[in-house]
């Protein structure tokens, strides 16, 4: 008797078959993330990063903040937006992040890969504050959204590229910030990220604690009547000559400017060769420990 | 402080005991009075600043050879042959001499503006090396730059559609190479020199040959000829090899090679008494050694051996030669003999050795019964110059435990040779002539070597092969401390201790035989007068 | 009469499962066995006979009721108590000199039942009237009360059940005809009797599959797998092309093939494979070193088994059973190399080609019968203390009288 009525407790009773049953739950670009910008939520994230993501982050990454003025002088809400090489981009610009604008922060992600499940949804959402964007097709609700949160004050984190690098070597640009940015009327600060790529590339298997310099530009304010194709040209200059300020320092940068386009004219491996040598110093260091004369795994994967 | 040089040392009642490697440990053992020992020379100096060095070599070839710069051009097809992981022993530390030398030569194709660039393992019928093994030979830089592009290949000698025959030699000896290297504007061969077998010819015509073309010399009776195949002048595989290797030159196949030397600089500082005379450890060998034995012999073997294989050798570079591949080759090997070669007067009624957890062909890998017979009687028996180290009719006393223990990735079809074929016979040429063709040929051996990470059905032939000469000049083999069955299954006679196995070995060659201890670590080879 | 008795007592039973693990000489002391003084027992009519066995063996189906290993499917088909032994050479007192071999199925003709289908058409291995009849349940002499058994100085038998044999047959062949029957039954079991054979397991049964499958000359290859050293110098004697470990028929099956494999999956196999064992673990490897499409022959007796049927259903094996012998239809083929006729009773042809197969070699270990409980402890213990088949000896029991 016991266990039937314990049955019957946990067994969901059978629909009707007349009935039509609908999905309650959504998942991809439809996922509602509004819980995440709840007190409690922003609460729990505010802790998360301050006490346990962005150390270990800094830990891993080892990031060198370059222009950190900027940061401390920048009118929020702004668009932010960044090259992608690594899972590691998201997590490297939460730690480097002012406290201010952080946790007011919301993180465009790609609605096909982290909001594809519930669970990881919701993780994403509550741990990163990440709201889905649409990356394959132009979605209205995505832009929405955005234009939405930074109308009532939220930081926009945006991977222009949309998605991480194949090989190091950056993409495109899409101009979906740029609009975002104009129809709202507030600043898009460019940041350069060098050297996730070789931590936590796209096709790394395992993660490579390493250096990072995280490259701040100058805050664009956009003019009205300004085309997005127009403004994310501004954008696009700046990464080049802050990618070339990552691999030679400001001067050079600025006073030879060749080679080292924004995105390069071919993808040989040549490009990869030339423009990331300064990632890989002729002394190499390490973190770990080294156990029995080893420095690096080479063993069997 | 210079390096001292290596000597025979004669055994008498005030020697302490000796070295002797045991497989995943060592054994500290009495040779009886009037032995000899030979200590190889202390480990040469390494070069300071080697990427320097390796610019000086390309810049002022060996040989007719122009200089590197003057062989790139815009357009080019370049490609970049290594040799893979069968060499050094074990890995060195990061950075690997290859990759840095792969690193120099890219240098300068990038500053060339040479876009058409591939990388080749030269496995020849060896396993395929796994990501992190080809991620440490090439460096990470070479690695993330050429991967991703599919320009960073290992050579599939079962790849039919991507081999090119290059003709015959006068001695009707198949020549077939990887086509992408030979239809290359510019070949650039990068070689480690680890003992004195390895690189000239032997780096092309084997390393990147077919089955069909490697069969020419990797036989019984090419073997059984080469007295040793450590000395290339007197070996029949490297004439075989050099053969095929002017045959490549002729048909007009432009190779740049590039060959380097290491020191014996083995063992990392936590191993430091490996490599130190006994009569010279001071008490922090003394305890070392004592604490590693006793820790090793407690330690299951699988663990033993994950411990010994993540040793990275901390290897200094003697010497960086590039150009044209015999004049590089000259100076290799003089290099190669003055770190190695011991002069050692008269042969000897028994020959002792003690044999380590790796070898060429189980890295990151199982030492099984049949690797433990090449690595003695095909390497460490033929580690002489002139005569070999035993006379004819002597007695080989091996100190491994041959274990029954395979590895069936790396292995697969060692192991069906030793279940199907060694329990049928040990004779090399009846091996050959009824077993090779069948394994060399077996469909799923060639998968294997192809997909995934075996070494090629023929490979235990070969293994067998190598020990040709040895079987040929031995009067016996005893395996000192080695599982007795499997002992006996490859022909040998087991032994649990080194006085029974000397006392075994006298009934053999006759009352008071002379008694000579191959000490290693670090290699050592013998020049017999 | 003095004669070996299993009586139904299932605390001895349990007593005789419980010890054999560890105490096999306890557990046959303990168990359902006793040896028995009583007076003999009478024809109940001029066709049977009072037989006195010479040589009688021990079989595997005989350990496995003693220890209460079988399965309890038997029970219905035999009849307490009864004296064990169906492999027996025995003389007749009316005819001393002369000897005979039974063949101790218990079937219609014998039971005085009209022939059931089976029986009718020669497989009598079939016989549906095993527990019906004159006699009590019992598929065999050995596990009926009404006819005693081998493993005695005396017990009855049918006279159409017993085989003159040539003066020339030594004891050992003449004891192992009935279970060299078996093993030719066995060996034409697979429906396509060519290609490779392989026979799992090297115990009396799988002995003498190999000496009956060389007999009949029919298979391109036999590879037999072996534990024991006994087992490997037997299978080479009676002329196996490849011994192996059984650890080693997977391998052995796939390279014999030249067939590709990804785990415990093989592209190739043999074309038949007979396990000659009856455990869970060697009907699985039978099935994975078997050709997809091929066939796996049950020879030695299964009991309740946990098996992974997943590969049987995926090659397509067809697993049989192999029980006892009948009539075999031999084919042109075999029948001309034999020079047999093509339709012959089992029994007829183990009795012709005994002498030639040198089935007598798998004799190893001969016992009294007062020795029953070395006897049986030797026969549990197999190959692992170098025996093969252990009989009774049953001339010696005469000499202690």
């Amino acid at each position: 008797m016991t266990q039937s009525k314990l049955h019957y407790i946990l067994r969901r009773p059978s629909l009707p078959g007349s009935y039509l049953r609908t999905r309650a739950h959504s998942t991809g670009a439809d996922y509602d993330t509004a819980f995440s910008r709840t007190p409690p939520a922003r609460i729990f994230r505010s802790l998360a990063l301050e006490y346990l993501i962005a150390p270990v982050t800094r830990q891993i990454a080892t990031p060198t903040l370059i222009n950190q003025d900027v940061l401390d002088t920048l009118e929020t809400p702004a668009v932010i937006v960044s090259n992608h090489e690594s899972h590691l981009d998201t997590l490297l610009l939460l730690s480097v992040l002012p406290r201010r604008i952080r946790e007011r922060a919301v993180i465009g992600a790609g609605a096909d890969y982290f909001f594809d499940r519930r669970t990881k949804g919701f993780l994403s959402a509550l741990l990163l504050g990440a709201i889905p964007i649409e990356r394959t097709k132009v979605s209205r609700r995505s832009s929405d959204l955005s234009v939405e949160l930074l109308q009532k004050g939220w930081n926009l984190i945006l991977f222009p590229e949309g998605g991480r690098t194949p090989d190091g070597l950056p993409q495109e640009l899409k101009a979906g910030a740029a609009q975002v940015a104009l129809k709202v009327g507030v600043p898009i600060l460019p940041i350069y990220l060098d050297g996730t790529y070789e931590l936590l590339g796209k096709d790394n298997s395992r993660l490579q604690p390493g250096k990072t310099k995280v490259i701040c530009g100058k805050p664009i304010h956009p003019q009205t009547g300004m085309r997005p194709q127009a403004l994310i040209e501004v954008v696009r200059q700046q990464l080049e000559v802050l990618r070339a300020e990552a691999a030679t320092d400001f001067w050079k940068a600025r006073s030879q400017p060749r080679g080292r386009h924004f995105p390069p004219s071919s993808r040989g491996w040549r490009e990869v060769w030339l423009d990331r040598s300064h990632r890989y110093p002729a002394k190499e260091t390490s973190s770990w420990p080294r156990l029995f004369g080893s420095s690096r795994p080479g063993g069997r994967d | 402080m210079t390096a001292r040089p290596g000597f025979v040392l004669e055994v008498d009642r005030s020697t302490p005991p000796t070295l002797f490697w045991y497989g995943e440990n060592f054994r500290l053992e009495r040779l009886p009075r009037s032995s000899r020992i030979l200590y190889p020379p202390e480990p040469l100096p390494a070069i300071r600043d080697v990427r320097t060095a390796i610019e000086n070599a390309l810049d002022n070839p060996a040989g007719d050879q122009k200089p590197l710069d003057a062989l790139l051009f815009p357009g080019m097809q370049l490609t970049i042959a290594f040799d893979d992981v069968s060499l050094p022993l074990p890995q060195m530390t990061a950075p690997d001499i290859r990759s840095l030398v792969i690193e120099a030569v890219l240098e300068r194709a990038a500053q060339a503006g040479v876009e058409d660039v591939q990388l080749v393992a030269a496995l020849a019928l060896h396993r395929r090396m796994t990501e992190g093994e080809l991620k440490h030979a090439v460096g990470k830089r070479a690695y993330n730059a050429l991967k991703p592009r599919g320009l960073l290949t290992q050579h599939d000698a079962e790849d039919q559609a991507n081999m090119l025959e290059i003709g015959h030699t006068d001695q009707g000896e198949l020549v077939e190479i990887n086509r992408r290297a030979a239809e290359s504007d510019l070949l650039v061969y990068v070689n480690i020199n680890l003992v004195s077998m390895d690189g000239g010819h032997k780096s092309v015509a084997t390393g990147l040959a077919s089955y069909a073309s490697i069969r020419h010399h990797h036989n019984v009776k090419t073997m059984v000829q080469s007295r040793s195949f450590m000395d290339r002048h007197s070996s029949e595989l490297h004439s075989s090899n050099w053969r095929m290797g002017r045959l490549i030159k002729d048909a007009g196949i432009k190779i740049f090679q590039i060959e380097t030397t290491l020191n014996t600089n083995t063992f990392p500082d936590s191993f430091r008494f490996l490599q130190r005379r006994e009569w010279e450890w001071d008490l922090r060998d003394r305890a070392s050694f004592v604490a590693a034995n006793g820790a090793l012999a407690k330690t299951p073997p699988a663990l033993a051996r994950q411990i010994f294989h993540s040793i990275r050798s901390p290897y200094g570079v003697t010497g960086v030669n590039a150009g044209e591949v015999e004049a590089v080759h000259d100076l290799t090997l003089a290099k190669v003999f003055e770190q190695q070669l011991v002069r050692v007067e008269g042969q000897t009624d028994i020959l002792t050795m003690g044999l380590p957890f790796v070898g060429p062909y189980n890295v990151n890998s199982i030492m099984n019964p049949i690797l433990v017979y090449c690595l003695s009687l095909g390497y460490f028996f033929n580690m002489y110059r002139h005569k070999p180290l035993v006379r004819k009719g002597g007695v080989v006393i091996i100190s491994h435990p041959t274990r029954p223990e395979f590895d069936p990735a790396f292995h697969p079809s060692y192991i069906d040779f030793y279940e199907q074929v060694l329990t049928e016979t040990t004779d090399p040429l009846i091996i050959e002539q009824k077993y090779e063709e069948t394994f060399a040929r077996d469909p799923w051996y060639i998968h294997l070597y192809r997909t995934g990470n075996a070494y090629h059905g023929v490979h235990p032939f070969y293994m067998w092969y190598w020990g040709a000469h040895a079987l040929d000049h031995l009067g016996g083999v005893i395996v000192m401390g080695g599982d007795p069955k499997t002992v006996r299954r490859l022909g040998f006679k087991p032994a649990s201790t080194l006085n029974d196995a000397l006392e075994m070995a006298g009934s053999i060659v006759g009352a008071n035989p002379t008694v000579t201890h191959l000490h290693s670590p670090p290699l050592v080879m013998a020049d017999v007068y | 009469m003095r004669s070996l008795v299993v009586s139904r007592t299932p605390a001895r039973f349990a007593t005789a499962r419980l010890l054999s693990r560890f105490a096999v000489e306890r557990a046959v002391e303990s168990g359902p066995l006793t040896l028995r003084d009583g007076p003999p027992k009478q024809p109940p009519n001029s066709d049977w006979r009072r037989a006195v066995p010479i040589l009688s063996g021990i079989c595997g189906s005989d350990l496995a009721t003693i220890f209460f290993e079988a399965s309890r499917y038997f029970d219905p088909m035999t009849s307490f108590p009864f004296t064990p032994g169906h492999e027996v050479v025995v003389e007749l007192p009316e005819d001393p000199g002369v000897r005979f071999v039974l063949e101790p199925a218990l079937t219609c003709s014998v039971r005085g039942t009209p022939p059931c289908n089976a029986c009718a058409s020669g497989n009598t291995q079939l016989c549906s009237n095993t527990t019906f009849g004159d006699l009590a349940e019992g598929i065999q002499t050995g596990f009926c009360s009404s006819t005693g058994g081998g493993w005695s100085t005396e017990f009855l038998a049918h006279k159409d059940t017993l085989h003159r044999l040539p003066a020339e047959y030594t004891l050992e062949e003449s004891v192992m005809i009935e279970p060299f029957a078996c093993a030719i039954h066995a060996a034409l079991r697979p429906a396509r009797r060519s290609g490779s054979l392989a026979i799992v397991g090297a115990g009396t049964v799988g002995l003498s599959i190999l000496a009956a499958a060389k007999a009949l000359g029919c298979y391109s290859s036999i590879t037999v797998a072996a534990k024991h050293p006994i087992q490997r110098e037997l299978a080479r004697q009676l002329g196996a092309d490849a011994v192996i470990d059984p650890s080693e028929l997977a391998r052995r099956a796939r390279s014999a093939a030249k067939a590709n494999r990804a785990g415990s999956y093989l592209g190739g196999g043999f074309d038949s494979t007979i396990d000659a064992v009856g455990s869970a673990g060697s009907l699985e490897s039978a099935i994975l070193s078997t050709a997809p499409g091929g066939e796996v022959v049950a020879a030695g007796m299964p009991a309740t088994t946990h098996l992974d049927l997943a590969p049987l259903w995926h090659r397509e094996i067809n697993l049989k059973g192999s029980y006892a012998y009948g009539t075999e239809v031999l084919g042109p083929e075999i029948a001309t190399r034999l020079n047999q006729p093509q339709s012959i009773r089992t029994f007829s042809l183990a009795i012709a080609l005994a002498k030639s197969a040198n089935i007598g070699a798998l004799v190893t270990h001969k016992f009294r019968l007062s020795e029953y409980v070395e006897a049986i402890s030797k026969a549990r213990a197999g190959g692992k203390e170098d025996a093969v088949k252990v009989v009774f000896d049953m001339r010696k029991v005469k000499h202690d009288g």
